[in-house]
C-alpha cells in the first residue's frame, strides 16, 4: 500500500495554489494522473522522488516511511527506489544512448539494456549521442532508461507526447508488461484520458 | 650564463603555474559546486571575497599577505617556529599567493558551467541512486567540459603573467621566485632590452596559445543545451 498525504504551496503565473493530495494506493497499480497545466502534476511527482521538499507531506510505502514532515524524516532521492522519467527526459549529453540506459541500472546486467533497445526500436542508435536524435527517439530513449531502472515506484510525466500512434502502442504494451512482471506501481501523467482509460486501475485527479 | 638563467626563469614560471592550476582545480570544482546548488543565504559574501582579486590591485593583496607571511607577526611566526616554514621570499610563498590571486579564474568558469547546466540532470542522477560524488564526477563535470577548459587555460595563463603579487611576495630571487614577468622589469630596470624582449616574446606567444584554445573551444556547439 502507498499512502500519500501533500499539501504543498505552488507558485504560478495566476497566483499562489495549494498542491493537495490524499490517497491510498495498491501496490502494482496503474494510476493515470490527470489535472489541469500548471496544477502541479509535475511538482507532485518531484515530491514524490524527494526532489522537493513539501510544506506538509506524509509518504509511506508498505512499512517504509519515505517522508514525515511532521517528524522531520526525509529520505533523499537515492533512497526512495522511485525512478522519474523527466518531462524533456535529461539524457545525458555526455552518455550514449545505450550508456543512457545502463546508467539507470542498481544491477548491471548487460542483456535487459540490450532487451530494452530491441523493445523500444533503438538498437541502430546505441552508439549515438542523445543530441543527434529526434525528439520522438530521445522520449523512447528516456521511457527506456526509467524501465531499467527496476524501481518499485515508476514516475512518467507526458511519457508519448513526441512519439507517433503506432510506437505509442509498442510503448504502452512495455509498460503494461513491466507493471505485470515486476509489481511496480506506476504512476503516468496524461492529458489523453482515452489513453489510459482501459489500462489504468487507478485514476488520479489533481484540482 | 644568460641562456641558462633565462631557461631557469621559464621553468620556474611554468612550475609555479602548474602547481597553481593544478591545486586550484582541486579546490576549484568543490568550492564552485557549493556556490551553485548550496542555498545557504550568505554565499555571495565567499562569492565576492573569492572575485576580490579581479578588483584589488595585486599590490595591495601582496602587501598583506607580507605582512601576514612575515615571522614578526603571528601566522608567520607559527610557521617557522613549528613547522619550519618560511612563506615570505620563497617559492611556496609565491604559490600560496597566486593560488589566491588566480582563484577567480579557475571558480567563475566553473560556477557559470554548474549553473549554465540544465538541473534535471542532476536530479536524474538521483532518482537512479546514484550519490552526489558519482553524479559530480559522471554526469555534471563531463557536461561542462569546455568550462573545465577554460577555467584551467585563464588560470594557467594568467598566473604565467602574474606580476604584481609576485613581486611583493617574492620579491627578485634567481631560482626561488623570479619567474618571467619579473624578470622582464629587472631587465628593463637594466636596460637590457634584447632579453626583456625574449621573456616578452615567449609570455606573448604563450598567452596567445592559451586564449586561442579557448576561443577555438568555445565556437564548437553547445551540447548541454538541447531539449
Amino acid at each position: 500500500m502507498i499512502e500519500i498525504q501533500i499539501r504543498h504551496q505552488i507558485f504560478t503565473s495566476s497566483g499562489n495554489k495549494f498542491l493537495e493530495v490524499n490517497e491510498r494506493i495498491s501496490e502494482g497499480s496503474f494510476v493515470h494522473v490527470s489535472g489541469d497545466s500548471g496544477i502541479g502534476k509535475t511538482t507532485f511527482f518531484k515530491i514524490l522522488s524527494g526532489l522537493i521538499d513539501p510544506d506538509f507531506g506524509f509518504i509511506k510505502l508498505n512499512d517504509k516511511i519515505l517522508l514525515d514532515t511532521a517528524n522531520k524524516i526525509f529520505l533523499p532521492p537515492q533512497k526512495r527506489n522511485i525512478s522519474l522519467m523527466f518531462q524533456n527526459y535529461a539524457l545525458f549529453p555526455n552518455m550514449t544512448v545505450k550508456q543512457n540506459i545502463a546508467f539507470a541500472q542498481t544491477e548491471k546486467d548487460e542483456n535487459i539494456v540490450d532487451e530494452l533497445l530491441e523493445n523500444f526500436a533503438l538498437k541502430t542508435f546505441e552508439n549515438t549521442s542523445p543530441s543527434k536524435l529526434s525528439g520522438g527517439q530521445q522520449q523512447r530513449v528516456a521511457l527506456a532508461r526509467t524501465l531499467a531502472q527496476n524501481a518499485e515506484i515508476v514516475l512518467l510525466d507526458e511519457p508519448f507526447s513526441a512519439v507517433d500512434i503506432a510506437m505509442r502502442k509498442v510503448m504502452l504494451n512495455e509498460l503494461l508488461e513491466f507493471n505485470k512482471n515486476n509489481n511496480s506501481t506506476l504512476f503516468v501523467i496524461s492529458h489523453s484520458e482515452e489513453e489510459f482509460e482501459s489500462f489504468s486501475t487507478y485514476s488520479l485527479n489533481i484540482i | 650564463m644568460l641562456d641558462q638563467d633565462f631557461i631557469y626563469t621559464l621553468l620556474l614560471t611554468g612550475k609555479l603555474a602548474l602547481i597553481t592550476t593544478v591545486i586550484l582545480i582541486l579546490i576549484g570544482i568543490p568550492v564552485a559546486y557549493w556556490l551553485s546548488y548550496s542555498r545557504f543565504k550568505l554565499k555571495f559574501i565567499t562569492e565576492t571575497l573569492i572575485s576580490m582579486p579581479m578588483v584589488l590591485p595585486p599590490t595591495v593583496m601582496g602587501y598583506y599577505l607580507l605582512v601576514a607571511f612575515s615571522p614578526e607577526n603571528a601566522f608567520g611566526n607559527f610557521l617557522q617556529k613549528y613547522c619550519d616554514v618560511r612563506l615570505a621570499f620563497s617559492f611556496q610563498g609565491i604559490v600560496i599567493a597566486s593560488i589566491i590571486a588566480n582563484l577567480p579564474f579557475m571558480i567563475q568558469p566553473l560556477q557559470n558551467g554548474f549553473s549554465a547546466l540544465n538541473d534535471d540532470l542532476r536530479q536524474a542522477s538521483y532518482t537512479m541512486g546514484k550519490s552526489k560524488i558519482v553524479t559530480l564526477f559522471k554526469v555534471l563535470i563531463p557536461n561542462i567540459k569546455k568550462s573545465v577548459i577554460t577555467g584551467v587555460a585563464l588560470t594557467f595563463a594568467h598566473c604565467i603573467g602574474e606580476f604584481g603579487i609576485v613581486i611583493m611576495v617574492g620579491g627578485n630571487i634567481p631560482k626561488e621566485t623570479r619567474i618571467a614577468s619579473v624578470a622582464i622589469y629587472d631587465q628593463v630596470q637594466a636596460l637590457n632590452f634584447e632579453a626583456a624582449n625574449r621573456y616578452a616574446f615567449v609570455l606573448f606567444i604563450l598567452s596567445f596559445l592559451i586564449l586561442l584554445l579557448i576561443y577555438s573551444i568555445n565556437r564548437k556547439t553547445n551540447f548541454t543545451t538541447f531539449r
